[in-house]
């Protein structure tokens, strides 16, 4: 029953605020929204006693995605300019082609019968930590690899011509 | 009732959607940007999702992969808004259209 | 001795060689240099032909130059019999002449130098073609030769006529040159060899009969035809004479023209494999001989006469072939050599004197122009073919091959060709030496340098016909098998033959020399023939309304279509691709959004459909 009421309460607000972050004209209430939203997902995660992956969502979305946002936002200047719309001239087709797109997948989820595990699987930090490393490994070096490209694509880009 | 996994499908799709929603419509880049990582997020939900309700760990595995996608994403998206920013002295993506044919 | 054959052409390639490329500053040594080479060349020529007097059996020396995969071989050869070292003698002997006159008839030019590199490049591509021993080599060094004539022509090319009249040569010999060159190839197809004894011995054995014999016959006598100035392809010729005089000697009456009949000669056996070849071959060159003479009757350039007199006198040697009289078109083809560059000298001369080619403008030359004018008449003598001289025993030859062939009509035309010939060569001779001088040119003798080659000619054009009998045996030697020379000694041919020289002079000289005919009163009573006469029979006229009227608009309609149609076709495909990336291009409109939206749509539609088509693929789902 209190996951149940947790469930709904953590939906309703990532929700709310994926909607405010795609709609506020303010660029830092839409990172502040993101935060939000990171965190409700977060709060979903322990629901699904997913505990170390909601840790680390919070850890990347709030301590690195968010605050690079904030400083993009910053660095880039008027992030609030009431004159101008938040939106292009895509507003009702790209709203009518994610509501097509939202339909397709409730669809699919909705109609087809998925077949519920009946025992409920919960994964420990140990259990996450030894999969990482024998079974997984080979991804998880490769997306080592991606993040230190990316890591070093970052600075190049950002830094210049000037050194 | 319980709580299913379709109940937590249904609010990464919603959550998905809305964010698409963002990406046609936003005009500024670093919000752009935003609603890319709440895809990621979304996603990551539902992978997390089906660790718990169909027994397999691999859900979770790609989940912490997705976020560290979203991470390197984050950075190097955010790192290419800067640059552009620097040459153009604009993020606005409606005026971004030197490639136009 | 045959292995240093190659030093004959050589000579006069490197003169040319070493004059071109000295330039201007060899302009004083150039004619020297040139007509050193040439000397050394004809004393050569001289040994051979003394040497083939005592052994006239053909002698070959060759190299492979390439093999083909089947059993073709091309090579790089010698030939050299009888025919050839005749040949070797007088292009050297004529050149030799030729070069000395030309300094000094060329001696105020500014182009000295050019000249002489021209014309010596000429004499080695004349020598080589005589000595090559195979189609292919003698079909490159009649191009050559081509290539000269064309130079020579148009060597004033500042004036308009003498180039065009060099583009005209080109051009109109092209057309006989296409026919050797397919006979030679038809020829290669089917006996697999292009060597001149290989061919020769094959028509004789019967490998070259019917039809292809005849084609290939009939194709190579297309050259012949070109090159040697025949009806239809004669047109070049008369405008050739734009070029200096001593070219016209050289090249335009003694050796190059005479090269169809060398190649007719040369190749022989196969002409005399096929009726109709040699049929065609006597008829051509007949109705050439009568048909130039009467051209030649009425026109009023000294050089333009003795053209139309060359190709005439190129008809009969062509005629004297057909009906197989080998020693007589030969012998003919020596002859007409000597007499006939020495009319071309005397007329330059003259030229020279008096500035002028229209023999109306001279007169009365003799009393200043003894020398030339003396020459000029034994040369007139000789073409006229009055015994003793020269042309008298060719010309005899020549009718006694259309007897002894059994060709009636063309006796007849040979003899009526020579009342012709007569007639208008004793015409000129009138009109230019006798009569009243000319006030505004009174004309002077030609320096001793020019006077020398005429001199030396004339006692050439009245001796050679002493050897005729020498030359019959030593000729007739070289065709390998051994021919009965067969004679029926008629002594009613010559008799009507000087009858009708007679009369010819006759005519000539009532009308131009005692002028109790008046030429005037003659040209108005026959005002249709003497009209059809001085327009060369509309010939020109006739191509170029063939070329304006035919193939213009043909080309016309062909460049419309080109331009139009496969232009057109081309453009469309351009302008198709252009209009389409101008429509495609607004789809690229650079802006980020459109492309994930666009992206995104598309991947609805994919899984909609996907959905919708195959209902099943949700039972991968678990």
């Amino acid at each position: 029953m209190l996951t149940m009421i947790g469930f709904y309460l953590l939906s309703v607000l990532a929700v709310v605020a994926g909607l405010f972050l795609v709609l506020s004209r303010n660029l830092l209430h839409a990172v502040l929204a993101l935060a939000v939203a990171s965190m409700a997902v977060a709060g979903l995660m322990l629901t699904l006693s997913a505990e170390f992956l909601a840790f680390v969502l919070i850890l990347v979305y709030i301590g690195a995605v968010v605050v690079i946002g904030v400083f993009a936002v910053m660095l880039t200047g008027h992030f609030d300019h009431p004159k101008l719309p938040t939106s292009n001239e895509l507003k009702g087709l790209g709203a009518v082609t994610s509501l097509g797109l939202l339909f397709l997948l409730l669809g699919v989820v909705l109609i087809q019968p998925i077949a519920q595990a009946r025992t409920v699987a919960e994964l420990s930090v140990k259990q996450i930590g030894t999969l990482l490393l024998t079974k997984y490994v080979l991804p998880f070096e490769l997306v080592s690899v991606l993040l230190l490209a990316a890591l070093i694509g970052a600075i190049v880009i950002a830094r210049g011509k000037e050194d | 009732m319980m709580i299913t996994l379709t109940h937590y499908l249904v609010i990464g799709c919603i959550l998905f959607a809305i964010s698409m929603y963002g990406v046609f419509t936003r005009r500024n880049a670093v919000a752009l940007l935003l609603a890319i990582e709440l895809i990621m997020l979304a996603v990551a939900l539902n992978f997390t999702a089906g660790t718990r309700f169909l027994g397999d760990a691999g859900g979770q595995i790609f989940a912490i992969f997705v976020i560290t996608v979203a991470a390197a994403e984050a950075a190097v998206g955010l790192a290419l808004v800067i640059a552009i920013y620097r040459n153009q002295k604009d993020v606005d993506l409606d005026r971004l259209t030197i490639l136009k044919g | 001795m045959i292995n240093h054959a190659w030093i004959i052409p050589v000579l006069p390639l490197a003169a040319a060689v070493i004059v071109a490329l000295a330039g201007k500053r060899g302009d004083r040594l150039a004619g020297s240099i040139s007509a050193g080479a040439i000397f050394f060349s004809l004393i050569i020529s001289l040994k051979f032909f003394a040497a083939f007097l005592v052994n006239p059996a053909a002698k070959e020396v060759s190299w492979v130059w390439l093999k083909s995969a089947g059993n073709l071989t091309l090579e790089v050869g010698m030939l050299i019999d009888p025919l050839t070292v005749i040949m070797l003698v007088v292009v050297t002997f004529v050149s030799l002449m030729v070069q000395i006159y030309s300094m000094g008839y060329m001696a105020e030019d500014e182009g000295k130098a050019r000249y002489f590199a021209f014309i010596s490049l000429f004499t080695f591509s004349m020598l080589g073609l005589v000595l090559a021993n195979n189609l292919v080599m003698v079909y490159m060094f009649w191009e050559l030769v081509g290539l000269s004539s064309y130079l020579l022509i148009g060597f004033w090319y500042h004036k308009p006529e003498a180039a065009n009249a060099g583009k005209k040569a080109f051009v109109v010999t092209r057309f006989g040159d296409l026919g050797f060159l397919i006979g030679i190839l038809v020829l290669g197809y089917f006996l697999n060899t292009f060597n001149i004894i290989e061919v020769g011995t094959a028509a004789q054995t019967g490998k070259l009969t019917g039809g292809l014999g005849t084609c290939v016959a009939l194709l190579i006598f297309a050259g012949a035809v070109g090159k040697s100035a025949q009806f239809p392809l004669h047109i070049w010729l008369p405008d050739a004479m734009e070029g200096p005089t001593p070219v016209s000697a050289l090249i335009h009456a003694a050796t190059m023209v005479a090269a169809g009949v060398f190649l007719v000669a040369r190749v022989f056996p196969v002409f005399t494999a096929s009726d109709t070849a040699m049929l065609v071959v006597a008829y051509v060159g007949g109705f050439t001989a009568i048909f130039a003479a009467t051209i030649a009757c009425v026109q009023d350039d000294i050089k333009r006469i003795l053209a139309y007199s060359t190709v005439s006198q190129l008809g009969y040697m062509m005629m004297a072939l057909g009906c197989g009289g080998y020693f007589a078109g030969v012998f003919h083809l020596m002859t007409h050599a000597a007499f006939k560059a020495l009319l071309f000298l005397a007329a330059g001369s003259v030229i020279h004197a008096v500035h002028t080619n229209n023999i109306w403008e001279m007169g009365g030359l003799i009393k200043r122009m003894g020398i030339t004018g003396t020459t000029m008449l034994i040369a007139a003598v000789a073409l006229a073919g009055v015994f003793p001289f020269s042309g008298f025993f060719s010309k005899d030859a020549i009718l006694f091959a259309a007897l002894d062939a059994g060709r009636m009509d063309l006796l007849v035309l040979g003899i009526f060709t020579a009342l012709l010939t007569s007639f208008y060569i004793f015409r000129l001779f009138f009109v230019v030496f006798t009569g009243k001088p000319n006030s505004t040119q009174p004309g002077h003798e030609s320096p001793a340098v020019m006077t020398m080659p005429l001199m030396t000619l004339a006692i050439l054009s009245l001796g050679l016909g002493f050897f005729a009998a020498r030359f019959e045996h030593f000729i007739v030697a070289s065709l390998g098998a051994n021919r009965e020379i067969l004679h029926q000694h008629n002594r009613l041919v010559p008799m009507f033959a000087f009858l009708a020289v007679l009369f010819g002079f006759g005519w000539a000289y009532l009308v131009y020399f005692q002028k109790a005919i008046s030429a005037t009163l003659l040209t108005r009573k026959f005002s249709l023939l003497y009209k059809l006469l001085k327009h060369k029979y509309f010939i020109d006229e006739i191509y170029l309304f063939f070329v304006r009227y035919v193939m213009l608009v043909v080309s016309a309609g062909l460049a419309w279509f080109d331009r139009q149609v496969v232009d057109g076709a081309v453009n469309g495909v351009a302008w198709l691709c252009r209009r389409m990336g101008a429509g495609i291009r607004r789809l690229q409109v650079g802006r980020l959004q459109a492309y994930i939206f666009a992206f995104v749509l598309g991947l609805i539609v994919l899984a909609v459909s996907l959905l919708v088509t195959h209902p099943d693929v949700m039972a991968i789902i678990p």
